[in-house]
């Protein structure tokens, strides 16, 4: 190597006059302040936008059965879950919200529930329901009008003989009467039901049709015995402006042959 | 015998009186010319017809250039200034006029100061300049006429405090930038204050490597300030970017194409002012050392290598980069001569750059040194290994290498020499281990 002269003496304190900073490329580094605030970005948004669907969620709990439950099962607390759900306000009158979920334990169910399905009041047997029977009458083509299962109708039979058709007591929103022996010998129409639900019609071959019509348990043979008649009638009811059907009317009235 | 003299002052009445005077009596002045604007007078003073010159203060685009030509004709400049014009005197005076006079003055005290003026310049002329100075493409103005301190930068240190490390290379791209920044950049981390200025010519690229986000006027503006005689320490200060750290830069000519801005005398001011603003002041030359223009025998023609060479006249170390391959040593020992030819009795130090084994074989260092000493007569300072990896990293990421890669083997021998430069012990290290690659 070159042996060097020794450096002069140096100027340790030279002018101090301050020159403008340059702006310099800078290192990417982690404590960058646009990364900062990018992540404090992200962070606002998440919360804000958190908040927002909190506060645009509709959906409530809902009652539903943890596993397969059979027909007449008694729930208890264990059968029941909750899941998050929104439904409509229609739809959500007839389903039970989580927080009643306890009102359900001990009652009977009236149908088979399958695990995750939303559980109905309709699920329940309710306590003040009495029994019912459905029965299927013939009726002819004609001798029914349109109908829609829910509908409230009467039946009527036309009966040859002067045969008595046991009458029956009225019960809770039926009120069926007993027909009475007509005078005459044409035959008697006879009313043999009154203000009963109509559930189904089926069309049968050679123009008849068989409907199915839910009466008081008491009532199920006049419907049977009736559906043997060669000539039976069903009449819609409408409903008043009260929503009543009014009363039954007489129970027979002298028959106009066949 | 009467001095012959040339007067380009603006005030016609000042004018008139001081010729008529100057006829009327033997002053031992003779008005050969009156000129009517600057152009006017370097052309009569190019003549050789006249030994000094009358101007005015006011007189229109007078710098320092103009008054470098003047002086290299051989024409002592006088100043006439209004009387209480004191910022037409400073200007006169930062510009390098010696002698500034009032207009109330009789004509025998103008008389006098003009006689004064040609003879100091006379005196002066012929021991700093060479014979058939005007033939001549390099004459340093500094010479004929220094640079004058300020009177309000008395409290500022004394002229040429800083050193001046001129760092030049052959043509080849040998490392000149690269050697140059981080020499400032480790001269600055030992403490010192250090100015980097780029003075590249033919494509200065320091700010890029900085990653200088502003193309800030710098070395430009600063010539154009010292042309003017506007320029002092402050607004050098201002021209430069601080790094921090105690390291500022003087950009270069955004596009070589700018080069003409670069006027050698311009150049030689920055450079005294930049001693005063650092302790050290590590300059980025171009490659050429030619003078094209001698051909054209044009010599008021602007020199595009003239800043080269007055940076490297005023250098007080010249570190002369070598590329350490076959034909970057070749280049290096064609343009050290030239180097030698140029700038008469200096002793550049040389540093060995891009050094690897596989461009010259065997023991690199041994051998370039061997070389080095059989070509050149002397010894590589330094021998810096090619790191290409971290070279590659600082350039990509606009950073300077000791911030980007520490341990590079480059940045470490670069450390040694700016200790050797600032005369400071160099750390022990083990050298055989970046010697092969």
């Amino acid at each position: 190597m070159t042996d060097l002269t020794p450096a002069v003496t140096l100027a340790e304190k030279p002018a101090v006059v301050p020159s403008p900073p340059g702006r310099r490329l800078t290192r990417p580094r982690w404590r960058d302040s646009r990364l900062l605030v990018g992540v404090l970005l992200v962070l606002v948004s998440v919360v804000l936008g958190a908040r927002l669907f909190v506060t645009a969620d509709k959906t409530r709990a809902w009652v539903v059965a943890k596993g397969d439950l059979p027909a007449g099962h008694v729930m208890v607390a264990a059968d029941l879950a909750t899941t998050s759900a929104y439904l409509s306000p229609d739809a959500a009158k007839r389903y039970y919200p989580g927080e009643r979920a306890p009102e359900m334990v001990g009652a009977v169910l009236a149908r088979p529930v399958s695990a995750g399905e939303l559980v109905s009041g309709a699920d329940f047997i309710r306590s003040n329901v009495a029994s019912t029977r459905l029965v299927s009458v013939v009726v002819k083509d004609g001798r029914a009008p349109s109908l829609v299962p829910g509908d409230h109708v009467d039946l009527f039979a036309y009966q040859r003989s002067s045969a008595v058709i046991p009458s029956a007591a009225p019960q809770a929103g039926q009120s069926a009467q007993a027909a009475q022996p007509a005078a005459g010998g044409a035959g008697t129409e006879v009313l043999v039901l009154h203000d009963v639900e109509f559930i189904s019609r089926e069309a049968l071959t050679g123009g008849a049709h068989s409907l199915t019509l839910r009466v008081p348990v008491d009532f199920a043979i006049n419907a049977v015995a009736a559906s043997q008649g060669e000539r039976v009638d069903v009449v819609k009811l409408e409903r008043g402006a009260r929503g009543e059907v009014g009363g039954a009317g007489p129970s027979a009235v002298p028959g106009y042959g066949q | 015998m009467s001095l012959p003299i040339l007067t380009a002052v603006t005030n016609s009445v000042v004018e008139s009186g001081l010729v008529t005077a100057f006829g009327r009596r033997d002053l031992g002045v003779t008005v050969v010319r009156r000129c009517v604007d600057l152009p006017d007078l370097l052309a009569a003073a190019t003549t050789g017809a006249a030994r000094a010159a009358l101007l005015s203060a006011d007189l229109r685009r007078l710098d320092r250039e103009a008054l470098t030509r003047l002086a290299v004709a051989g024409v002592a400049a006088i100043g006439l200034i209004v009387p209480g014009d004191e910022e037409g005197e400073r200007r006169l005076r930062q510009l390098g006029v010696a002698a500034v006079i009032a207009t109330d003055s009789t004509a025998e005290v103008v008389a006098a100061a003009v006689v004064e003026a040609a003879r100091a310049l006379s005196d002066r002329g012929q021991a700093a300049l060479p014979s058939g100075a005007y033939g001549e493409p390099m004459a340093s103005f500094a010479a004929v006429a220094p640079v004058v301190p300020m009177p309000e930068a008395a409290d500022l240190p004394e002229l040429g405090a800083g050193r001046v490390i001129a760092v030049w290379g052959p043509t080849g791209a040998p490392g000149r930038t690269t050697v140059a920044l981080c020499l400032a950049a480790e001269l600055a981390g030992m403490g010192l204050p250090t100015l980097l200025i780029d003075a590249d010519v033919y494509g200065g690229s320091i700010g890029q490597l900085l990653g200088l986000l502003e193309e800030a006027p710098g070395l430009a503006a600063a010539t154009r300030s010292a042309n003017q005689g506007t320029l002092d320490v402050p607004r050098l200060a201002v021209l430069c970017r601080d790094l921090g750290g105690g390291l500022r830069v003087l950009p270069g000519i955004a596009r070589p194409s700018r080069w003409p801005e670069l006027r050698p005398a311009s150049v030689e001011v920055v450079l005294a002012l930049a001693r005063r603003l650092a302790s050290f002041v590590v300059v980025d030359c171009g490659f050429c050392l030619e003078m094209d223009e001698e051909l054209s025998f044009d010599t008021a023609a602007p020199r595009r290598n003239g800043a080269t060479q007055a940076v490297l006249g005023s250098a007080d170390t010249i570190l002369a980069v070598a590329s350490a391959e076959p034909v970057g040593l070749v280049r290096f020992v064609r343009g050290l001569s030239d180097l030698r030819e140029v700038i008469p009795g200096t002793d550049p130090w040389i540093v060995v750059n891009r050094l690897r084994g596989a461009a010259v074989g065997g023991d690199a260092r041994r051998e370039v040194s061997r070389a080095m000493v059989r070509h050149v007569g002397s010894e590589p300072v330094a021998l810096v290994p090619l790191d290409m990896a971290g070279m590659d990293a600082a350039q990509a990421a606009g950073q300077l290498l000791r911030d980007v890669a520490p341990q590079s083997p480059a940045r470490l021998a670069i450390g040694e020499l700016a200790a050797r430069v600032a005369g400071r012990p160099v750390r022990g290290r083990r050298r055989r281990s970046t010697a092969r690659h």
